[in-house]
């Protein structure tokens, strides 16, 4: 199967063949900026208005109050409009998990979210830079201006990762943020003026995210269920495991390691500095080796306050005199004997 | 002095943080002079976690009082490979936050109200001996 975090063609370049839904934008409009529960990743289908009437996107009624930018439906129909002004900026997404999405001429080139590590965590976790080079690239991009869009030239100039490497794994952590935002409940976003951040490489198509999005939520989703749901699930080594231990793949081993029953996936991928959808793909794969067992009912939002059940007549209280064997006085020994 | 029956739902508490703010690992609650009172801990020594509390706190009050920067909310501590989160609960009380470099702050203090309001009724049966 093809699954491993695919990483998509950068730089398609294209100004032609801008998406129908993307002519909407601007005009597309429902009550209030904030449309609640679009997930990134799903296609940006019409949706019923409040009252049930309208299907496409419905214009802005006049007597409106006035606005210069209507809002749009979805976030990807956000990007997409972006995509088609070639705006570079930023796009502030709150939820859980919120996140960060970094534009450059439309293209994404970042994507930060506490739902999975950024390029830094990554890199860090991993061990694939140590604190003192990193400490030591930050201080060189910093005197030369631009502090995070430098750095990434910094860091491989100083040798400390390769370019291409580095534009991998920028390109992946965008794919795996576009997959954790549409994890979440995205309740709203603003966009703002550009800011710093590690990048290298042109940036990601939002057409190309948001198509590689949706096909990792249907395959988690034929392979193990509701991907929110595995988000949440907390797992640990099964005792098969432990008798698989020498015959694993490192992957498998450093997962069993950090599994202890206490972390997500989501928690994994940020101690392994792996991306999320892989840490997903990597546990589906070992769940269906057996080597994991998940942790049972997850613990309640907070302590229920419900009046607790007094034991009735229903429920007898436990009388173990009645049910304790009793001995008999009269037992034949002989009986007992061989 | 001692209040046992609560501190298993101060667990639960303390365990749900990890569902309701992304990134928790783990979490102590101590009182305002650090002993430990309940904790939802994995590999950090509670007992160290909560006297650093303590401390934690007292110096960050009185940074914001010589900064002459108001009240203090918080103490936030940003580290290379985690942060931790200090606030009050109550007077007498203090949780600590442990999570990893992508612990959801926004969502930590939207939810922090509720959290401490939680303990504190928790708490709030325990009187003087």
């Amino acid at each position: 199967m093809t699954d491993g975090p695919r990483l998509a063609t950068t730089g398609e370049g294209t100004g032609a063949g801008h998406p129908p839904e993307t002519a909407n934008l601007g005009r597309a409009q429902i009550g209030s900026p904030g449309v609640p529960g679009v997930p990134f990743g799903e296609p940006d289908v019409p949706r019923p208005s409040p009252d049930g009437t309208a299907q496409e996107a419905p214009r802005a009624p006049d007597g409106q109050e006035p606005r210069q930018d209507a809002p749009a439906r979805t976030l990807r129909a956000l990007l997409l409009g972006l995509r088609q002004e070639a705006r570079s900026g930023t796009v502030r997404v709150s939820g859980t998990p919120g996140g960060t999405i970094h534009l450059r001429d439309g293209l994404i080139v970042a994507i930060e979210s506490p739902g999975t590590p950024s390029v830094e965590s990554a890199l860090l976790k991993s061990g694939r830079i140590d604190e003192e080079g990193w400490a030591r690239a930050l201080a060189t991009a910093r005197e030369t201006g631009a502090e995070g869009d430098a750095l990434g030239a910094t860091l491989v100039a100083q040798g400390l990762v390769g370019a291409v490497e580095l534009e991998v794994l920028c390109a992946a952590t965008v794919f795996e943020g576009a997959f954790a935002l549409s994890l979440g409940r995205t309740a709203e976003w603003e966009t703002a003026e550009p800011s710093p951040v590690l990048r290298c490489g042109p940036g990601i198509e939002p057409r190309a995210a948001a198509e590689e999005t949706t096909r990792r939520l249907a395959m988690v989703s034929r392979l193990w269920g509701p991907a929110a749901e595995l988000a949440r699930a907390r797992t640990r080594p099964s005792s098969q495991a432990e008798r698989a231990a020498g015959r694993l793949p490192r992957r498998y081993q450093s997962l069993l390691t950090a599994a202890n029953g206490r972390r997500t996936p989501r928690d994994l991928a940020f101690v392994l500095g792996r991306g999320l959808f892989g840490v997903m793909v990597d546990l589906i794969r070992m769940n269906d080796l057996e080597l994991l067992q998940w942790e049972g009912a997850r613990p309640a939002g907070r302590p229920s306050t419900a009046p607790r059940l007094i034991p009735t007549e229903q429920s007898p209280p436990p009388a173990p005199s009645a049910t304790l064997p009793r001995r008999v006085p009269r037992a034949r020994p002989d009986r007992l004997g061989p | 002095m001692h209040a046992p029956s609560s501190v298993t739902s101060l667990v639960d508490v303390l365990t749900s943080l990890r569902e309701r703010v992304m990134g928790t690992s783990e979490s102590v609650l101590s009182t305002a002079d650090g002993l430990l009172v309940a904790a939802d801990a994995d590999s950090v020594q509670p007992e160290a976690i909560a006297a650093l509390a303590a401390a934690t706190l007292g110096i960050g009050a009185r940074m914001a009082q010589q900064a002459e920067a108001g009240a203090l909310r918080d103490v936030v501590i940003r580290c290379g490979g985690g942060q931790i989160v200090v606030l009050a609960v109550g007077d007498r009380a203090l949780l600590s936050v442990l999570g990893d470099e992508g612990l959801d702050i926004a969502a930590l203090q939207r939810e922090a109200p509720a959290i401490v309001k939680e303990l504190s009724a928790l708490l709030a049966g325990d009187v003087s001996a």
